[in-house]
């Protein structure tokens, strides 16, 4: 008799228990009992009867947990029943739904440093032979740094260093960068609309 | 937990089983020395079946939690 049947014999033993408890609460009336001494008989028995169908119940389900906890860690039913699996799926969906809004909405500060970091790179210009820069800025191998946008915190990391480029195409960047923020700005307040 | 929970309830069942035997002298409703009542014959009959069931259905339980802690310990039951 292997695992099965340690679970078979508690569940069998639990039926058996409740059929008693059925039969000792029917006896009274089946058999009629009369009289001083059958009356505490009658007692007992239904009293006896109550107490042990509560814990055959009891037992009866505490086997079938068991069993079932056993079927399922050795795979042999699906690990989740099925309201758990609605639940998770709701989850899911919630989550998915979470990260669509949030993959929706880009973050602005980002976004720019990203578009910053990609621009001033095509800004550069080559310098001239004798370190100068052509319009009297520092000679290269110094770097330029371009400024934060607005709405990046003080403790974000440190935007990329980049070689300098020409004052009046950064001035130029620098506009259109701060068109696009103004833009996502009035977007985003849109949408909060 | 469950486990030891469905256990102690085969307990129980035979517990109330040995009670069923008891009852009849334990409350009186069967003199000493008296003819057999229907009633007491009855109980002690039901609580005979039932404490026997409650017994086996423990021991054989017992009996295969104590073969599952054998196995997981990854070794069989020594052989008699």
């Amino acid at each position: 008799m292997g695992s099965v049947g340690r679970y078979v014999s508690g569940l069998c033993v639990a039926i058996v228990g409740l059929c008693a408890a059925g039969w000792l609460a029917l006896v009274p009336m089946a058999f009629g009992y009369r009289g001083n001494s059958q009356h505490k008989a009658v007692l007992t028995d239904r009293a006896t009867g109550a107490g042990l169908a509560l814990v055959s119940l009891v037992t009866l389900a505490c086997w079938v947990i068991a069993w079932r906890r056993t079927l399922r860690a050795d795979a042999i039913v699906s690990g989740t029943s099925r309201r758990q699996a609605r639940r998770e799926a709701r989850a899911r969906r919630r989550r998915e739904r979470g990260g669509g809004a949030a993959a929706g909405v880009p973050d602005p500060g980002r976004v720019l440093s990203d578009l910053r970091a990609l621009l001033t790179p095509l800004l550069a210009e080559p310098t001239a032979p004798d370190g100068q820069a052509p319009d009297g800025q520092p000679p290269d191998g110094q770097a330029a740094r371009v400024p934060a946008p607005r709405n990046v915190p003080e403790d974000e990391p440190a935007l990329p260093v980049v070689p300098h480029a020409r004052s009046g195409g950064l001035a130029a960047m620098e506009s259109m960068l701060a068109s696009a923020e103004l833009l996502m700005a009035g977007a985003g307040e849109e949408e909060a609309w | 937990m469950v486990s030891r929970l469905a256990l102690a309830g085969l307990a129980i069942i035979f517990a109330t089983g040995a009670w069923l035997v008891a009852a009849p002298f334990v409350l009186r409703y069967q003199p000493a020395g008296a003819p057999w009542t229907g009633a007491a014959r009855l109980d002690v009959t039901v609580g005979a079946a039932l404490a026997a069931a409650g017994l086996a259905g423990f021991l054989a339980a017992l009996a295969g939690q104590v073969r599952e802690l054998y196995a997981q310990a990854g070794r069989g039951p020594e052989p008699e």
